[in-house]
């Protein structure tokens, strides 16, 4: 789901981590402020090939609890993604 | 069906008719009743609505956000304190564009702790991109607020009601409560899993500024839409209520609650022979600038909320390029009566206020 050239540094592992949202279906993604939001496109372009939701640090669960009740309610079938938040430096 | 309502559960009524199909909320004093009743009528199987249970106001208003950009019609209500502790996630479900419909019971925001009425709290929002309205009474807020839901939702902009701490929110008045038929939920766009775009990305240059001034644009003209929509609820007078202005030599200009004993004193100075009337404002944004201009006469603010000395709308009312005198009162639910505004207003007409504080 992430594609090439996006803008991670060489070796990092969020990239990496990023692969594994393959294994999900219907994935709805919500994206913290950090280096992920980085290397997940600076608008207007997008690295992955999912639906990505950037929110404010602290409210990650929130809003992706409130998608998910939505997305049960309204019957639409989704897994939402809180996403980990990490800064790494060099 | 007409019943006995304070402000709050007028609200709470309207919302049960509005059907959001999720609701967050924390409680707080004055706000509590109204999720309260919304909780119990859920449970009560009169209403669909999933209610979110969250720790905090914060993630009351992520929650909002988040249920809002997958399509659900939303609601939440807070005061006070709750206000500014959501305040980061009001800038954002506003930058999103998301239709929201949020409560405000208005109380002072501490220090010092106090639980009663003034509006430090919901002019805060006024640099968010919220549209926020003021009732003064329990029947404006019952058509606010599903006023609010059609508006919100065709502007793509979130909606704040105001009511005033206790003297409407747990304050009990008849309300005619009526089912009208509201539109379905529409938004300007809504994430789904079989999207492939980012909402809210990292901006550069200009796109962030660009969004801002859409936002601002479109605030503006939410002014017409509220006009639009305001006889099909309850015809209230749009954006303002102009109450014995026609021939006045003085004008004051206020909003909310007391707002209804600033009539009775109003009326006593009629009889007496002062030409004074009111604009009361429903609408702090979009601001009533053009009411404001057409003003004659003299001009007296009474603001229940601050800035520095001066009170939030009579700096509001200055901007709009007329001279005000301007009153600050009943902070922290200082009772302000009918015989305080008689007081007021007959020093006002007598060339006697100036900036003051009424203490």
């Amino acid at each position: 789901v992430i594609l090439p050239g996006n803008t991670s540094c060489q070796g990092c592992p969020i990239s990496l981590a990023m692969r594994y949202l393959d294994e999900i279906e219907n994935p709805v993604l919500v994206m913290p402020a950090g280096c992920s939001t980085v290397v997940s496109g600076l608008h207007p372009n997008s690295a992955m090939k999912i639906p990505v939701i950037h929110v404010p640090f602290p409210s990650t669960n929130a809003v992706a609890c409130g998608l998910s009740e939505a997305y049960k309610r309204l019957g639409i079938k989704a897994n939402v993604i809180a996403w980990m938040a990490m800064e790494l430096q060099t | 069906m007409r019943a006995l309502l304070t402000s709050n559960e007028a609200i709470a009524e309207a919302v049960r008719i509005a059907g959001p199909e999720v609701i967050a909320a924390y409680p707080i004093t004055p706000q509590s009743p109204i999720v309260e009743r919304l909780a119990e009528m859920i449970a009560r199987g009169e209403m669909k609505a999933s209610f979110v249970r969250v720790e905090s106001e914060h993630s009351a208003m992520a929650v909002i956000h988040g249920a809002a950009t997958a399509g659900a019609r939303v609601f939440t209500a807070t005061s006070s304190h709750g206000l500014a502790y959501m305040y980061e996630m009001c800038w954002w479900i506003a930058g999103s564009r998301l239709p929201t419909v949020m409560a405000v019971a208005t109380r002072s925001i501490g220090a010092p702790w106090n639980i009663h009425g003034d509006h430090t709290d919901i002019v805060l929002l006024r640099d968010a991109g919220w549209i926020i309205g003021m009732a003064e009474n329990a029947q404006e807020a019952f058509d606010m607020t599903l006023q609010a839901f059609c508006v919100s939702e065709e502007v793509n902009i979130p909606f704040a009601v105001g009511i005033d701490a206790f003297t409407m929110s747990h304050t009990a008045e008849v309300v005619e409560i009526w089912n009208p038929a509201l539109p379905r939920r529409r938004q300007a766009y809504r994430v789904l899993p079989t999207d492939k775009f980012a909402v809210n990305a990292v901006t550069m240059g200009k796109a962030r500024m660009k969004t801002r001034y859409d936002l601002a644009f479109d605030l503006e003209n939410s002014a017409k839409v509220i006009e639009r929509t305001d006889g099909e609820f309850g015809n209230h007078g749009g954006l303002v209520e102009r109450y014995r202005l026609d021939d006045a030599d003085y004008s004051v200009v206020m909003m909310g609650g007391w707002c209804g004993d600033a009539k009775d004193a109003i009326d006593i100075l009629r009889e007496e022979g002062y030409r004074i009337g009111l604009l009361r404002l429903r609408f702090l944004r979009p601001f009533p600038k053009k009411a404001v201009k057409e003003l004659g006469g003299e001009i007296l603010v009474v603001d229940k909320g601050n800035s520095d000395l001066r009170g939030v709308l009579g700096i509001e009312v200055s901007s709009c390029g007329v001279e005000v005198k301007n009153v600050v009162a009943g902070i922290g639910g200082v009772d302000v009566g009918v015989d305080d505004f008689y007081k007021i207003f007959r020093d006002f007409a007598n060339g006697n206020i100036a900036l003051e504080w009424y203490l």
